[in-house]
């Protein structure tokens, strides 16, 4: 057991410096992270993602449920889980007159979990809140001239977010929980402005925000046997934050000459309280069918958004797993999970009054793999739109989690 | 049991697995979007400042080194601005080192032989009367070793040695040759007979021959002609011949003295003008009291300045913001200074309060900041020089507190400014059209 725990702890490192090497690198996500926090990730892992990223209701039944903590109750006892999850994201952006394809791939977070007693589940997770990474030109007027000058402006970052889960049954059936993130994040937000038509001198401006906060969840779950199927409620809530905020403002120019160095405390960000609510129904043990409502209060966020407007947003998620259940070990085909599902999200911003809603479907399985598992999730998502010199998004999603148990380290015991 | 354990946990498959998913970083992007301004919101900004008042004004060389120039200029012409102004260039004869003189020998004739050097000035359908008169005294340099183009020596303008009447032709053209008095040749052919085996031969003929001034008639010519300088040319050509069985002409050169001791003097006959108001190297005249006109021009030595008197108002903005780039637009008035008859090189410096201490700006390689000429042909309303003073200010403005009387000038190359009337006349900024001015390109922080 002891070689088990020294290996977990190098994996574990192992994933953790990655990931912020991952951050580090953050690529280009999306255009309209310029704007507010950036494109704010959805929690859900390659599981509920695979179910329209559902699960509000579920219970952490072989798999984390991130997207609420009182799922956790529901871990097995004897089973220590743990995840790690890579997403791949084929994406295009078109506008009215150019198209612009790309693709990332990196680490896109790791969760374990485990059982403190018969009725509290406790889980850690490492996962993206939100990303930014753009790359825009642009064009600005010589005041007083009838010449312009080219702008870049380039954003590279995000906020990452560490939880600490607990899901605690109190009742049967009923369990309760409480979620703690810390929110932290680097992003570099610069300005290059160049004067050719003048050729005068290149400058850089460039603040490196810094950001953390601390994030509350709370919520329950309620499982109601109905024969031979369950039906299941869940609500999850995150209340207000502020998110502290500071930068390192630097400007230069081509010719090394530092102009401006300064820091400040910079205004805090506002992270407005959100909730879910979820019904799943177990259908026998074959079917399993979900759906989520969300809301966020964004409108009353003071985030800086130049020519958009914050707004509430709603979302709802459909999702559908089918587990076959006959000739188990006959075939291996009938030992995967199947899902699918839809979703709908509204941006938390509007761009000159033009909502930049999302809509997707995805498709996923869970592989099971020795004691361990697979899951992958496929997701189609179109946002944004092609109004207003605005840009639409099309993206081809995959996330694959790799999740395994306490067994996978026993097992190595009885060799 | 324990390493089998170990190996089993660390270096598994699927714990390869996970590590090569924690390896994955990839990114790529084809193609570009520039969406533009619906995007971005930025509270940095730039703006064109043209409301930094300069001040011109003309200011002018007390003296300049003349001498060892590599041409000589003569002639005389009536600048539209700066009135008649005239070049003498003066030599020194050197004598012959060997002269040997038949007593049967013929003196027949003497003429000056100059090669133009294709610099010309001047209406080409006018005639040109060249002069040339013998000096009274011997050409003596400076303590300094230098003649300058104050320098004069004494000549008697009654008494020419020769005279010639033509037209000048644009570009290099053939050699003029002008006759010279018989009795001059007769007097070297003398001296070289009496004194053709001292051993001072040579200092008693410069004592004898002090040199020659090569003139013109003011009076009637409005031309200024260059003249090559070589080891050959310009000379004075002895003709003579003997006749035995059948006639043999010999022809003998006595090359003008091309060294330290030959140079031009430059006369500003006009003393009415404003510019001849200009008492020394240390004064200023500035553009209001010239009419808004400044004068850049070889030969005569004006030259022109520019002050910053409001540099301090920078100063102001400095915290809010940087200068990206600095110009000085410097514009030729278009009737004085037409596009054709610009000069291609104008240069650069600093200078002090008493227009001394020059210190040339200089490029990003180091070399002498020039102006780029804009032309434009057509209209000749944008024809201008500008000067990239970005740096220059950039840095004047990390002074803790700015010398408002340092100033700038504008000149010409050295090698114009001896050989030729090369003029540039400037509109200055309170002139009524086409005004110079400073642009600034002035890039504002967003650190509020």
């Amino acid at each position: 057991m002891t070689i088990n725990k020294t290996s977990f702890v190098f994996l574990f490192i192992i994933c953790f410096s990655f990931y912020f090497k991952g951050e580090a690198q953050n690529s280009v996500s999306s255009p309209y992270s310029i704007f507010g926090v950036g494109v704010l990730e959805p929690k859900s892992d390659a599981t509920n993602a695979g179910m329209g990223h559902t699960g509000i209701a579920l219970s952490s039944d072989g798999y984390i449920n991130t997207l609420n903590p009182a799922s956790l109750s529901g871990l097995d006892s004897t089973t220590f889980l743990f995840n790690i999850q890579g997403k791949a994201s084929f994406s295009k952006f078109e506008t009215q007159l150019e198209s612009q394809h790309n693709f990332d791939a990196n680490l896109d977070a790791f969760q374990m979990a485990f059982k403190v007693n018969r009725n509290w589940g406790m889980s850690f997770s490492l996962q993206p809140f939100s990303s930014i990474g753009y790359n825009i030109y642009s064009e600005k007027y010589i005041l007083g001239t009838m010449s312009t000058y080219p702008v870049e402006y380039i954003g590279e970052g995000g906020i990452s977010q560490v939880s600490w889960s607990n899901g605690i049954r109190i009742a049967k059936g009923f369990s309760l929980g409480l979620s703690a993130s810390f929110l932290w994040g680097n992003t570099d937000v610069i300005e290059n402005s160049y004067y050719p038509s003048i050729t005068g001198e290149t400058i850089t401006n460039s603040r490196s925000y810094k950001v953390n906060s601390l994030l509350l969840e709370y919520g329950f779950q309620y499982h109601q046997p109905i024969g031979s199927s369950v039906l299941s409620f869940g609500a999850r809530i995150n209340t207000e934050s502020q998110l502290h905020n500071s930068y390192e403002h630097n400007i230069s120019n081509d010719n090394g000459v530092q102009l401006l160095e300064s820091s400040d405390g910079g205004a805090d960000l506002f992270l407005p309280c959100s909730y879910g609510f979820g019904v799943a129904l177990q259908f026998r043990d074959a079917w399993l069918f979900t759906g989520d409502y969300r809301y966020g209060n964004w409108s009353e966020s003071q985030l800086n958004i130049g020519a958009g407007e914050y707004k509430d947003t709603h979302g709802a998620s459909l999702g559908i797993q089918f587990t076959p259940q006959k000739n188990y070990y006959r075939s291996y085909f009938n030992q995967i999970k199947y899902r699918a599902g839809v979703f709908y999200n509204q941006n938390y911003f509007a761009i000159n009054g033009i909502n930049l809603d999302e809509k997707g479907v995805t498709f996923g399985a869970t592989l099971p793999v020795k004691a361990s598992k697979i899951n992958i999730a496929y997701e189609y998502k179109q946002s944004g739109t092609m109004e207003g010199g605005l840009i639409k998004e099309n993206y081809h999603n995959i996330k694959v989690g790799f999740t395994f148990n306490e067994t996978w380290f026993r097992k190595s015991k009885f060799q | 049991m324990n390493i089998e354990l170990y190996k089993y946990s660390v270096f598994g498959f699927r714990f390869k697995l996970m590590l090569l998913l924690s390896l994955v970083y990839t990114s790529c992007t084809k193609g570009s979007l520039n969406p533009g301004k619906v995007f971005v919101s930025s509270s940095t900004y730039t703006t064109l400042i043209d409301s930094v008042t300069v001040q011109f004004s003309t200011i002018k060389l007390d003296s300049f080194v003349t001498s060892s120039a590599s041409s000589a200029l003569i002639g005389h012409h009536e600048h539209a601005l700066l009135g008649s102004q005239e070049v003498k260039s003066y030599f020194p004869l050197v004598a012959p080192s060997s002269f040997d003189w038949d007593d049967e020998e013929v003196l027949d004739s003497i003429v000056l032989r100059l090669v133009p050097n294709g610099y010309y000035l001047g209406d080409t359908t006018e005639l040109f009367d060249l002069e040339v008169y013998p000096l009274f005294e011997e050409i003596e340099t400076s303590d300094d070793g230098y003649l300058y183009n104050l320098h004069s020596f004494q000549y008697d303008e009654s008494n020419s040695l020769g005279k010639k009447q033509f037209r000048p032709k644009p570009g290099k053209g053939s050699a003029i040759e002008v006759r010279l008095k018989d009795e001059f040749a007769r007097e070297i052919v003398d001296f070289m007979q009496a004194y053709e085996n001292h051993v001072d031969k040579i200092t008693l003929f410069k004592e004898r021959f002090n040199g020659v001034v090569l003139n013109c008639d003011r009076n009637t010519t409005n031309s200024v002609l260059g003249i090559t300088l070589a080891d050959s040319v310009p000379h004075v050509r002895l003709y003579s011949h003997k006749v035995s069985l059948e006639k043999e002409t010999i022809i003998r050169d006595l090359n003008l003295e091309v060294s330290s001791r030959n140079f031009n003097q430059f006369i500003n006959h006009d003393s009415d003008n404003d510019y001849s108001t200009i008492a020394s190297g240390q004064d200023k005249l500035v553009e209001t009291a010239s009419n808004g006109l400044l004068a850049l021009q070889a030969g005569s030595g004006y030259e022109i300045r520019v002050d910053f008197p409001y540099l301090n108002n920078l100063l102001e903005i400095k915290q809010l913001g940087h200068e990206v780039k600095a110009e000085l637009h410097i514009r030729p008035n278009s009737k004085l200074s037409p596009w054709s008859e610009l000069p291609d090189l104008v240069y650069i410096s600093e200078l002090d309060r008493i227009n001394a201490n020059r210190n040339p700006l200089l490029t990003s390689e180091e070399t002498a900041l020039s102006g780029t000429l804009y032309l434009d042909k057509v209209y000749n309303e944008e024809t201008f020089y500008v000067f990239d003073v970005s740096d220059y200010l950039n840095y004047r403005l990390t002074e803790s507190i700015v010398d408002t009387e340092k100033g700038l000038v504008f000149s010409l190359p050295s090698d114009d400014l001896v050989n030729s009337f090369a003029s540039l006349i400037v509109n200055g900024s309170s002139f009524s059209n086409n005004a110079s001015q400073l642009y600034i390109y002035y890039y504002y922080y967003d650190n509020q």
